[in-house]
């Protein structure tokens, strides 16, 4: 029989089962008729005749069983038998069921959820033509070993012509741009490219077409737009006359030549450009030519390839390109060294820090499904033992210990293939909730987190090793049973099993105490940041953005802009205080200015302070609340001809002059020439709420002008009402001036919290779980110890022992299980405080309040869980105990 | 039951269905009956497991199946040879008669 034929068989058999069963039954029929038969013509009674026939013809079932195993579905006939026995046996016992159902899904769906984001952030790649081709270009130096995506105009196009590994090399750069549309102007972010761009990434138009090389030779000389496809579909309503239309961008008109394809969201894999105009514009876009000037590294260079070229011999090609540069360019190329990475995320850096972070949440998910699993595990051993009868019977029947293993794993991989199912769903919930808690930013940052097949695939993968390998050992334990002691009801072989559930617990309480104490600490930490407050006052006050650089603003009439609309905003009603700062504290970045006290000799390069640098305006402290402690604030009479002022921060006025009065004194501020103090702020927080105490330099908007700047406006009442009062006077001085990032403080500072916030969330949420987790496990291991110690609790009442001796019995057992399993987690955790240190602010890793309060916790829910059965155990009645002895 | 008959050794009932077919075509039951008039009732075979011996061999593409009409005008399945199975009676002949030979050499020297 060839291999076809006796699939068509199988599967006939499958389909028809009851018609192949007839035909061997019918055969079989036959043969028994005529040995009847023929024992009849030997002698025997029909009735003799029959039964001798059947005895000679052998164990019938068990030749049954291996007829069908030939003739019948075989292997498949089994799995769908195990399948449906297995269901059978899941509806039976809905409380198990439920369980582990639940224990699995909550385990899987975190990780779900964090594979999500893995796969979101580093593992799909970007929707281009043979991604695997394409790598960004870090330059660094030799010696040191910061490198960055980062090339001056100039190397960009001698490393383009020079090397003979890259099939195409091409630059991007990301910009905020104004995008003027049915008569409002957006600030929205977009791309600079170097003409090649699409081409080199083998994009090819949705609609319309992409740049040509020429459209990128001559600065300035062609204004032309390759809109993205979320861009058409929500700024254009997708109208398919766009491409050859203008679109006016700074201001000025550029052609739409075309739209990319839905999908394509340019070369960052969080990043979402509008648009991407041609390299050579970039004077029409932002000010200053970043064209010009071989130490100009603001270009982000990227490269395709070539067949056949492996990424050491590219590496090492474009190096030798890198060092004839540095022979001919010594001023700034000498010691240029080229890498190549995947695409995807701009800085090394944070590439690292982004698989850090993913790889801790991973580890913490997957110890919580581990938990999961050991729950699992513990309910399929203990109903093992349960169903010890059952199995002896089917064993007695003839089943083979591999027929029955293999049923019990079918079981345990249902389960989890089940709760995988159930984890996808929780995981979308999770990933909604996710999507919807990200804060706004003014960049276009984006994070797509999907269900993509990967995950799936990642999810299925892990129900299936979980199922396997949690069901394994208590299939093979159940499948070892002794047919007769399992009959006779002997409890010997049940001691191994109980002694390998109370390890599996002593786990699970060992790692949910860790979790507890990771999500405890991080809860405290998050306390400590927020008592100690961002050092302004967020309450009651909004803030908007406006880009006069985009409009073409000069710095004079700039200056006017920042003074009048602030004094307009101040009368409005309901408003207090209105001020300007060049960029607000807490948002994503910081500039930084080197400083030292007049009267000393400027330190050397390794010992220069640095300081944190902004421009505001008069009243700025005051609407931000920022209490000035000494001196006066910023005046209208500081403007560009007058002597330069400073504000500075206690903690720079401490560390300079210490314990001096640092009013009137003065210091050296970047180029700038000597600055006075002329007042000292209270200290706050710059850059991140986590970070340690920074020097901080004020400048006067009116002497260090800002091409855009965010106006912020203390309220008496509900603060989101006045933005469009606001809004209305932005659009009374200029028409055409586009508003962004327009939000509350309160809403500023979530993305200051974020970070807190969101792994406060995450080790909390899943902590708790993991301490549900542990406590269904410690409750299955108590009731099921107590329900096999009916006789022995029932001989004791006999004996005179009173309800609370027995309650006491049974919890003592629990608590010894969860003490060692609190001994072995605080010993983790003391062992991991290294690593947890790094991720805190303000508290130790060993803080022992957090120690404490997760052990009482821990131990409250454990004796809860133990109360349960222990209670139970109580009620045993000694008649019946002992009677069904 | 009277005296004790051997039990066949694992392997050789498949040898002996063939060599019975080789006659001619048979039923399960023929089957049976061949074997034990051939082997003058020396050997014990339980019915039964003649059939999944049959099923595994036809499946193995040495013996064909069909269903028939018996002498006792009953519905039959009948078995035959297929010229593999010829072929693989050869082979296990040749393989027995060695070894039985082997064996009983071993048996006489000793």
């Amino acid at each position: 029989m060839g291999w076809l034929e006796k699939l068509r068989m199988r599967l006939r058999a499958l389909r028809h089962g009851e018609e192949v069963h007839g035909e061997i039954a019918e055969e079989w029929q036959f043969h028994i008729d005529l040995r009847t038969e023929e024992n009849i013509r030997r002698g025997m009674t029909p009735e003799e005749a029959r039964q001798s026939a059947e005895q000679h013809f052998g164990n019938a079932g068990y030749i049954k069983d291996v007829s069908w195993d030939v003739r019948g579905g075989g292997i498949m006939e089994t799995l769908w038998q195990d399948v449906r026995c297995g269901a059978r046996q899941l509806r039976r016992s809905p409380g198990f069921t439920f369980v582990a159902l639940l224990s699995l899904g909550l385990g899987i769906g975190g990780n779900a959820v964090i594979f999500s984001l893995i796969s979101t952030i580093l593992l799909r790649p970007l929707p281009i033509s043979h991604p695997e081709q394409v790598f960004a270009i870090h330059q660094g130096k030799e010696k040191d070993a910061s490198y960055s995506q980062s090339m001056s105009y100039p190397n960009y196009k001698d490393i383009r012509d020079r090397n003979a590994v890259l099939s195409g090399m091409a630059v991007y750069r990301f910009d905020p741009m104004s995008l003027s549309h049915n008569g409002s102007n957006e600030r929205v972010w977009g791309y600079l490219v170097s003409g090649n761009y699409f081409d080199v990434l083998g994009v090819q138009a949705f609609l319309g077409r992409t740049f040509t090389v020429d459209e990128d030779r001559t600065p300035n000389s062609r204004p032309v737009a390759v809109l993205s496809y979320g861009c058409w579909q929500r700024r254009f309503g997708g109208a398919p006359g766009i491409v050859g239309s203008s679109i006016q961008i700074n201001g000025h008109s550029f052609t739409a030549i075309g739209v990319a394809p839905p999908g394509f969201t340019g070369t960052e894999s969080v990043f979402t450009p509008e648009f991407w105009v041609p390299s050579m514009m970039q004077e029409w876009i932002e000010a200053g030519s970043g064209l010009e000037g071989r130490g100009n590294g603001q270009w982000l260079p990227f490269g395709r390839l070539k067949p056949g070229i492996n990424l050491e011999q590219a590496r090492a090609q474009l190096n030798t390109v890198a060092r004839q540069l540095g022979q001919e360019y010594p001023k700034t190329d000498e010691g240029m060294s080229l890498r190549l990475t995947p695409p995807g995320l701009v800085d090394p850096n944070l590439r690292s820090a982004v698989i850090a972070f993913s790889g801790a949440l991973m580890l913490t998910v997957l110890l919580v499904l581990l938990i999961a699993c050991t729950n699992l595990a513990s309910l399929l051993l203990a109903r093992a033992t349960q169903r010890r009868k059952e199995i002896a019977v089917r064993m007695a029947i003839g089943a083979t210990r591999a027929r029955l293993a293999w049923q019990l794993l079918t079981e345990s991989v249902m389960l989890s293939v089940t709760g995988a199912a159930f984890g996808l769903a929780i995981g979308q919930a999770l990933i909604l909730v996710a999507r919807a808690s990200l804060p706004r930013t003014d960049f276009a940052l984006t994070l797509d987190l999907r269900m993509d097949w990967r995950v799936v695939s990642f999810v299925v993968a892990l129900a299936v090793v979980t199922g396997i390998s949690f069901g394994l050992v208590p299939a093979l334990q159940a499948s070892r049973s002794d047919v007769v002691f399992a009959l006779k009801e002997d409890t010997s072989g049940g001691q191994r099993r109980a002694w390998l559930r109370g390890a599996l617990v002593v786990m699970q309480v060992a790692l949910s105490f860790v979790l507890l104490i990771t999500a405890g600490l991080t809860v405290r930490s998050l306390e400590h940041t927020e008592a100690l407050g961002p050092g302004f006052d967020p309450n009651n006050a909004v803030t908007m953005s406006v880009d006069l650089g985009l409009q073409g603003y000069d710095e004079k009439r700039g200056e006017n802009f920042y003074q009048q609309l602030a004094e307009r905003v101040r009368v409005l009603p309901g408003v207090k205080s209105a001020g300007w700062i060049a960029r607000l504290p807490l948002a994503l970045d910081v500039s930084t200015t080197d400083v030292y006290p007049e009267g000393q000799a400027e330190p050397r390069a390794e010992e220069m302070p640095s300081a944190i640098y902004e421009s505001v305006s008069p009243a700025y402290f005051a609407t931000m609340g920022i209490p000035i402690v000494a001196g006066r604030d910023f005046a209208g009479s500081d403007i560009a001809r007058s002597p330069g002022v400073v504000i500075v921060n206690e903690t720079l006025a401490q560390r300079f002059w210490p314990s001096q009065n640092a009013i009137g004194k003065r210091l050296h501020s970047g180029n700038t020439d000597v600055l006075e103090v002329v007042g000292v702020v209270r200290n706050g927080k710059y850059q991140s709420l986590g970070e340690i105490p920074a020097l901080m330099v004020y400048y006067p908007l009116t002497q260090v002008y800002a091409t855009s700047a965010a106006l912020v406006i203390r309220t008496s009442v509900d603060p989101g009402a006045e933005i469009s009062s606001v809004r209305s006077e932005v659009q009374k001085l200029d028409p055409q001036l586009p508003i962004y990032d327009a939000k509350t403080l309160k809403e500023h500072m979530r993305l200051a919290l974020f970070p807190l916030h969101a792994g406060a969330m995450v080790a909390g949420s899943f902590a708790l779980l993991a301490m549900v987790l542990a406590a269904i496990g410690i409750y299955g291991v108590m009731a099921y110890s107590v329900g096999q110690r009916t006789h022995e609790i029932g001989i004791r009442m006999a004996l005179g022992a009173r309800a609370s001796d027995v309650w006491k019995m049974v919890l003592k057992q629990g608590v010894i299980i969860t003490a060692i399993g609190m001994v072995f987690g605080l010993v983790c955790a003391i062992g991991l405080s290294g690593v947890v240190a790094s991720m805190l602010y303000g508290v130790s890793a060993t803080d022992p309040l957090t120690f404490l309060f997760i052990t009482l916790l821990l131990s409250a829910v454990a004796l809860a869980a133990c109360n349960i059965p222990a209670r139970r155990a109580t009620k045993v009645d000694p008649v019946i105990a002992i009677r069904s002895l | 039951m009277g005296k004790q008959k051997p039990e066949l050794p694992q392997g050789t009932l498949d040898m002996l269905v063939l060599k019975a077919l080789s006659l001619g075509q048979m039923h399960g039951y023929g089957v049976g009956q061949r074997i034990g008039q051939l082997a003058e009732d020396m050997l014990k075979v339980e019915e039964g497991t003649l059939y999944p011996a049959l099923y595994r061999i036809e499946q193995r593409g040495w013996i064909k199946s069909e269903w028939g009409v018996s002498e006792n005008n009953r519905r039959a399945r009948y078995y035959k040879l297929t010229r593999a199975g010829r072929k693989q009676l050869g082979v296990e002949e040749a393989k027995w008669s060695h070894l039985s030979m082997a064996v009983g050499k071993v048996l006489r020297t000793v």
